[in-house]
């Protein structure tokens, strides 16, 4: 468990966890430098670390891709990206995000994206 | 890409690429492949194409096996030296902790606009230097690139 709950990037892994107990990776990263401030993975495939630095330049290439079709005012909410048998979840809050991946069968899109969206707000 | 060792005496051209500079002399008396250090260069040149310098460093003499800069003027035996410097102090220092701390696995310096890592092989013997503009990439993505090629 690569987390502490004492710290409120720790606490948003913990309710994330207790909302999703299914889940198979979560980690809340810090986008400057593409680290995970806590994360906790239930499949051995997913590494959260390696999920959240790569993770951070879909996130850094989105937010160019805005700046270059001017797109001022605007801000990433989330990112929902669907594979075959996962879905991917990027919940923006401020300079930091909430990875989140789940299995498609077993979560719907909806639920998880409500959780994240409950447990953004007490990320920053 | 073109790859050049220092021994072939060939004008360094930029043939759609920037080629390996290999440091002939200090292969020579390394214990290390030239094929495995290729490769690590070649690897990390093709994660991170925009990187600045790519160098790989024996621990012990401080010699510069390989490298790739985009730097001019750039010496790699003075940064070699200087890393290798880093490196074996740090492995001192975990060595005078008390307890185990455990192997060292890399070392971070992140700057205000470049980014510079240290890999260490897991032999301790020799380790990689690579230095990257921040707005290219980010620390983690660099360390997870580096990491998945010296394993």
């Amino acid at each position: 468990m690569a987390y502490s709950t004492n710290s409120p990037a720790g606490k948003v892994v913990q309710d994330v966890l207790d909302n999703l107990p299914g889940l198979v990776a979560v980690a809340v990263v810090d986008i400057t430098s593409g680290m995970a401030l806590a994360s906790h993975s239930n499949s051995p495939n997913i590494n959260p670390e390696t999920a959240a630095a790569y993770n951070t330049e879909v996130v850094k290439q989105k937010q160019k891709a805005m700046s270059a079709l001017k797109l001022t005012g605007e801000n990433i909410e989330d990112i929902l990206i669907t594979l075959t048998n996962q879905l991917h979840l990027i919940k923006l809050a401020g300079n930091k995000f909430i990875y989140l991946a789940v299995n498609a069968r077993e979560t719907n899109l909806a639920i998880a994206r409500e959780v994240l969206r409950s447990s953004a707000e007490n990320l920053n | 890409m073109g790859i050049y060792a220092a021994t072939d005496k060939l004008p360094a051209r930029r043939a759609g690429g920037t080629p390996i500079k290999v440091g002939s002399a200090a292969l020579d008396t390394s214990e290390i492949s030239l094929v495995k250090v290729k490769k690590v260069i070649k690897q990390t040149l093709a994660q991170l194409p925009a990187l600045t310098t790519v160098a790989v460093v024996e621990v012990a003499t401080g010699n510069c096996l390989a490298h790739v800069s985009r730097l001019r003027g750039f010496d790699p035996a003075t940064v070699a030296a200087h890393h290798a410097e880093t490196v074996r102090q740090q492995q001192q220092a975990l060595a005078a902790l008390p307890g185990r701390a455990g192997r060292l696995d890399d070392i971070l310096i992140p700057l205000r606009k470049q980014l510079h890592l240290i890999r260490v092989a897991r032999n301790g013997r020799w380790f990689v230097y690579l230095a990257v503009q921040a707005q290219d990439t980010s620390l983690a993505l660099a360390r997870e690139v580096l990491k998945s090629i010296i394993v």
